[in-house]
């Protein structure tokens, strides 16, 4: 299970007004009527439960969370809600029913139909009688796990070859399947390395040719949508930003670089552009760790794959976030220069400008640890 | 006469040492048909390989057959060490990996020639 304290703590806000009150028998109902649950109406529900645990402690021992109007924008924010969810039933021993009148998906959130938030208001069931589901499901179209074996080398690899025979069926063509396992496969490797954290992963496939009603092009889409998230303690960027800032590399070169890359930027920095995004983008560099041993895990064989994979799709919105920051992953800015390095701006010039503005991600929600999304949309029959 | 035949014997022997290749064939758990993951690859050289460097002979890897597909981050586990003792060049001339599927050699070859190790 992902650890969750650190998320439902960061994400309180003190200027929120909590309408959050003690009902009998120590029951407390969150209610929202939002018509979209995005990145800010997340932070709300964790604020609120976060309140609910400082102020009621055990004098409350049901939490209602209410949202008529079940609308997740996208793959991150319903796992997120879940995750915390289940925090709160096997961590802090509350009883959490979840609650939703209308669904509404789109097609990066189409999956949430096969959560155990959407089953357990579908089939009636109670939340902690799927917590099996949780940890860890293969159903048809969804796939779920969560490394928390992040002491065994071998479990990436593992997970390879069960997202792969999970990938069969669909009958991918050019290798997608092998590629999506591996590139998971990396990313979660490169995840638990860094932060040795329990690892989920999601993905979920759209089963019938969906309509894509934001298109309005009379097409048809697939989609593959991607979860890989941790909840450690440390952000991507915390090491290169410790080791950069601290020049706690001694006579490296690239690194010294890296540090005068740091000042040229800093002269730019704004609200829209800070100090942990180029630490962000700094830990994508080919040879830029934070690790004592100076060696990248998954390195810039990862981004390529992420590339490839993204070639593959009609339509892509793939990100990375941690923090409140994030770094939008486009397929055009994926390549590195000669020397080995990635500027996610036109010029691809990381040493001397900053990446374009909409690559640079900002969230409400505070993400602690390191989050990957994937929605990879292919056009009907071209998977 | 005698004296400088010995010599260049001994010298030709030398050579003939420095030259020799060992190759291991790496051994995996049977349900490992993918092999991905820096640290994996660290273990791998470190319990498998590690003990046949001495820093003048060659090593080579040989993946298993029923090894499907490898990753970029495998690939720089397996040198990260060597990178670090010797350098990466020199790594590179000291480890070679080796496999009979085309498609993994082409990945090896590729990640090599691209990220270095």
């Amino acid at each position: 299970m992902l650890d969750c304290d650190k998320i439902i703590k960061e994400n309180y806000n003190k200027r929120r007004h909590h309408n959050v009150k003690l009902l009998r028998y120590g029951t407390v109902l969150l209610n929202y009527n939002f018509k979209l649950l995005g990145g800010q109406q997340l932070r709300d529900i964790i604020s609120d439960i976060c309140y609910c645990i400082r102020i009621y402690g055990n004098r409350c021992n049901t939490i209602i969370i209410s949202i008529p109007y079940f609308s997740p924008c996208d793959k991150m924010v319903y796992i997120l809600l879940e995750s915390v969810i289940y925090s709160l039933i096997f961590k802090y021993d509350y009883n959490v029913i979840f609650r939703f009148e209308e669904y509404k998906y789109n097609i990066n959130s189409i999956g949430c139909i096969t959560s155990c938030l959407h089953k357990s208001v579908s089939e009636q069931l109670e939340l902690k009688n799927l917590g099996r589901d949780y940890e860890s499901c293969i159903e048809k179209n969804h796939y779920r796990k969560i490394i928390n074996t992040y002491e065994d080398f071998t479990a990436p690899s593992l997970m390879v070859r069960e997202i792969k025979t999970f990938l069969y069926r669909f009958h991918a063509k050019e290798k997608f399947d092998k590629q999506l396992a591996m590139m998971i496969g990396e990313l979660v490797d490169n995840v638990i390395d860094h932060a040795h954290t329990p690892c989920l992963v999601d993905i979920d496939i759209t089963d019938s040719i969906f309509y894509c009603l934001q298109k309005q092009d009379g097409k048809n889409y697939y989609s593959v949508n991607v979860c890989i998230i941790n909840l450690g303690d440390k952000l991507m960027y915390d090491d290169v930003k410790n080791k950069i800032k601290g020049k706690k590399y001694g006579d490296a070169e690239r690194y010294s670089k890296v540090y005068d890359a740091y000042i040229r930027h800093s002269n730019l920095f704004d609200k829209g552009y800070g100090e942990n995004n180029f630490f962000m983008i700094a830990s994508f560099q080919d040879q830029i760790s934070g690790r004592q041993d100076k060696t990248n895990s998954g390195g810039t064989g990862l981004t390529e794959m992420i590339r490839n994979l993204e070639e593959f799709a009609a339509d892509d919105n793939c990100y990375v976030l941690s923090g409140n920051d994030g770094i939008k992953l486009k397929k055009e800015q994926l390549f590195y220069t000669d020397e080995g390095w990635i500027g996610f701006n036109g010029d691809n010039d990381f040493l001397n400008k900053i990446p374009d503005r909409d690559v640079v991600l900002k969230t409400d929600t505070y993400v602690p640890g390191t989050g990957y999304n994937f929605e990879l949309i292919f056009e009907g029959g071209s998977l | 006469m005698y004296l400088e035949q010995v010599i260049i014997l001994n010298l030709y022997l030398r050579e003939a040492h420095c030259n020799m290749e060992k190759i291991v064939n790496l051994k995996f758990d049977k349900l490992i048909v993918d092999l991905t993951g820096n640290p994996f690859g660290r273990d791998t050289f470190d319990k498998q390989i590690n003990k046949y460097v001495d820093g003048d002979n060659e090593v080579i890897a040989v993946i298993p057959d029923d090894i499907e597909d490898i990753g970029s981050s495998f690939i720089q586990g397996m040198y990260a060490s060597l990178s670090e003792q010797y350098g990466r060049t020199k790594a590179r001339n000291l480890l070679h990996i080796k496999s009979s599927r085309k498609e993994i050699m082409d990945k090896v070859q590729k990640s090599l020639d691209t990220y270095g190790v």
